[in-house]
């Protein structure tokens, strides 16, 4: 570790030109957030970053510096816990079909037209702006930890991973209309919650 | 009472409104379609109905705005998130990464 940098015509096998334990300084606490967002359960998430970040001491040689390494990391984080479902998957049936069962039908008329009032109503601050707002994340943090656990990791699969459909129903062993239902729910889900945790009548507007 | 300017113009949307999926549907088809492409004939009823319908037009790209923060959020959300690693924690990593380097500095 307190070897001079490698020659880069000779580079050296070992980890001289990496420094692992500045990554757990640097980005440790990031990993660990977003490693802790996907499994919920903090022993889980604290071997998975670990398992990470060995695992990127034995890739360190292919990572060119082409991302930045909070990238490469992450990527390798996000293998691990698809990893992971895959082998809970096995086990558990992934399949929730309770949750939301009513999608809001209380927001719509007997037509199934938007009841006007509890219709979606217009966020403030606009998209890229609110995402500029720490508020925003806390919030999709907190509304992401609402989900029922077996939606949450649909739900994350699909939108983080931008894993297929179909792999996603052959990994954790749903069928495909089942997996429309729960994406359906947790999209209206989460952004029901946005609306009334951040946006709607006063988180937005008051930042 | 329905002034005589509009009267063709509430026509109209009461004509659009008939013939294009009901919101509720419109809610589930644009969760299908962020997974996979409709049929032309069901993409183009749900274009003329957000020309009349505000709310299934704001659904639509707050869930693409939900989609957009969902993909960005490992790179750009989680800075600004909650959580940390504890400091014992840290140590354990950083011990163990340690021992890895000296066990196995040939291997790959």
């Amino acid at each position: 570790m307190n070897e001079p940098p490698a020659i880069p015509s000779a580079p050296s096998p070992t980890v001289s030109h990496a420094d692992p334990e500045r990554w757990v300084d640097e980005h440790g606490d990031c990993l660990y957030r977003y490693a802790l967002t996907r499994v919920r359960k903090e022993e889980i998430a604290e071997d998975l970053v670990q398992e990470t970040l060995l695992a990127a001491v034995r890739q360190v040689d292919k990572f060119g510096g082409r991302s930045s390494e909070r990238s490469w990391l992450c990527g390798i984080l996000k293998n691990k816990i698809c990893d992971h479902f895959r082998k809970l998957g096995r086990e558990v049936n992934f399949t929730d079909l309770e949750f939301f069962s009513d999608e809001h039908s209380d927001r719509f008329d007997g037509d199934d037209y938007w009841i006007h009032e509890r219709g979606p109503t217009e966020w403030k601050p606009e998209g890229l702006e609110a995402m500029k707002r720490s508020e925003f994340w806390k919030a999709l943090q907190a509304a992401l930890a609402r989900l029922p656990e077996r939606i949450a990791v649909v739900f994350m699969m699909r939108e983080m991973d931008d894993m297929p459909s179909k792999e996603i129903c052959a990994a954790l062993n749903i069928s495909e209309a089942n997996l429309w239902v729960m994406l359906h729910r947790a999209r209206m889900a989460l952004r029901d919650d946005l609306e009334t945790h951040y946006f709607g009548t006063k988180g937005g507007t008051t930042l | 009472v329905i002034e005589p300017t509009n009267w063709w113009k509430t026509k109209l949307v009461m004509f659009i409104a008939k013939h294009t999926p009901k919101c509720h549907d419109i809610t589930r088809l644009i969760s299908q379609s962020m997974d996979g492409q409709l049929p032309l004939r069901t993409r183009l009823a749900m274009r003329v109905h957000y020309i009349i319908c505000v709310w299934c037009t704001r659904y639509r790209d707050q869930l693409a705005l939900t989609r957009k923060a969902m993909h960005v959020c490992p790179d750009e959300g989680v800075e600004k998130m909650e959580g940390e690693l504890e400091a014992t924690a840290k140590a354990r990593m950083k011990e163990r990464l340690k021992r890895k380097a000296q066990e196995s500095p040939e291997h790959s």
